[in-house]
């Protein structure tokens, strides 16, 4: 654990992003995640929205009911932080795709970023999955790539498997998927919490190889 | 091959209780990558427990802070579902008194080469370390119910 300054907050369409000085220099990698804890009030996961190893500055960027929370927070406030948590991405090849809907992208802010730092090509294809499916141009547009990041509601698993299937994607390209609609209690994977098909995304996660999780029928009913 | 209670393990490497959660799925693939000489399941109770919500850290001072999970688990049953696991398996149990301990016992032994008795861990109030004054009775008498006979010897050794 670590602690950090927060020097400011800003809102960022669907969340809020806290720009936070910490104190110790720690290396974030692709995929990996934070938490904040608010010692005996909350555990709270949260995105890496940009990260500078050079200035000591992290932004992590929250959404939803989580929000509430991080905005009573004062700027200047010293806060205590856990990571980086979860497991890299692994990068291979050249050519990454970020394939999100429109709510979804900021949550692979830092992953865009550092993949375009590190010189791979970085598509971002913003859609509504529940209609493209089966959509030529869409289809097009996501094959050919080494590495494919998907991130979407638990709703639309389906559609997304669906998605993959039509497309006839190489077996070569690594897919991984978000999983963040689990309940992230420990953020370690001991209180079991995460587990999702075997997998605990948690500590394994919170992008997870797409053969790594069975995407039956039983994901993604509403 | 190293002995313990009468069961032979091929070598010392025996994934302890806590670190890996009761997902069966998760247990039978750490199983198959690993091959560890055996698994100690996250300690069970005789009923499912609920772990303690988030925040999972507290302050206890000037930078001291503690980490308490809470002993969930699904429940002492969630071992039958461990049934096509090649691993032995170490069934890791507790409670808050020697007849829940026994009721989780009765259940584990069917798929356990041993019973360890959880009587360390401090973040749950009446079980864990708070039965050390009971261990005693609670070895007695799950050894009287075990039928599994790896497990009898051991645990009479225990009482001798």
């Amino acid at each position: 654990m670590i602690y950090g300054r927060l020097v400011s907050k800003f809102n960022v369409n669907y969340g809020i992003v806290l720009r936070i000085r910490i104190e110790e220099p720690i290396k974030i990698m692709p995929g990996q995640y934070m938490a904040i804890i608010i010692p005996n009030k909350a555990q709270l996961f949260t995105y890496i929205y940009n990260f500078s190893d050079y200035e000591n500055v992290i932004e992590l960027y929250i959404q939803g009911q989580r929000r509430a929370i991080i905005e009573s927070i004062p700027i200047n406030k010293r806060i205590l932080l856990e990571g980086p948590l979860g497991l890299p991405i692994k990068i291979s090849g050249s050519k990454v795709l970020a394939l999100a809907c429109e709510k979804e992208i900021y949550k692979i802010q830092y992953i865009i970023n550092y993949m375009k730092n590190i010189g791979l090509n970085m598509d971002i294809v913003c859609l509504d999955i529940e209609d493209k499916v089966k959509d030529p141009e869409v289809l097009k547009q996501i094959v050919s790539h080494d590495i494919i990041i998907a991130v979407f509601p638990k709703r639309v698993i389906k559609e997304l498997k669906k998605l993959f299937t039509y497309a006839n994607i190489s077996s070569i390209t690594k897919i991984y998927v978000l999983i963040d609609w689990v309940g992230f209690n420990c953020m370690r994977g001991v209180c079991d919490v995460c587990a999702f098909n075997g997998v605990l995304p948690c500590f394994e996660g919170p992008f997870i190889d797409i053969n790594k999780i069975k995407l039956d029928d039983s994901v993604g009913e509403r | 091959m190293i002995k313990l209670a009468g069961y032979s393990f091929s070598d010392p490497i025996i994934i302890a209780s806590g670190g890996l959660p009761n997902v069966p799925d998760l247990v039978r693939r750490v199983c198959k990558e690993y091959r560890p000489s055996a698994i100690t399941i996250k300690t069970v109770t005789f009923n499912p427990l609920a772990p303690h919500r988030a925040p999972t850290v507290i302050k206890v001072g000037d930078s001291c802070y503690i980490n308490a999970i809470g002993m969930n688990n699904p429940g002492a049953n969630i071992i039958n579902e461990f049934r096509d696991i090649e691993c032995p398996l170490i069934g890791s149990i507790t409670g808050t008194d020697i007849d829940e301990i026994v009721k989780a016992a009765e259940i584990v032994e069917k798929r356990s080469i041993i019973i360890e008795i959880n009587a360390s861990s401090p973040n749950r109030p009446g079980m864990g370390m708070h039965l050390l004054d009971k261990l005693s009775d609670i070895v007695k008498n799950v050894a009287s119910m075990v039928k599994n006979q790896y497990l009898l010897n051991y645990l009479q050794s225990l009482i001798l």
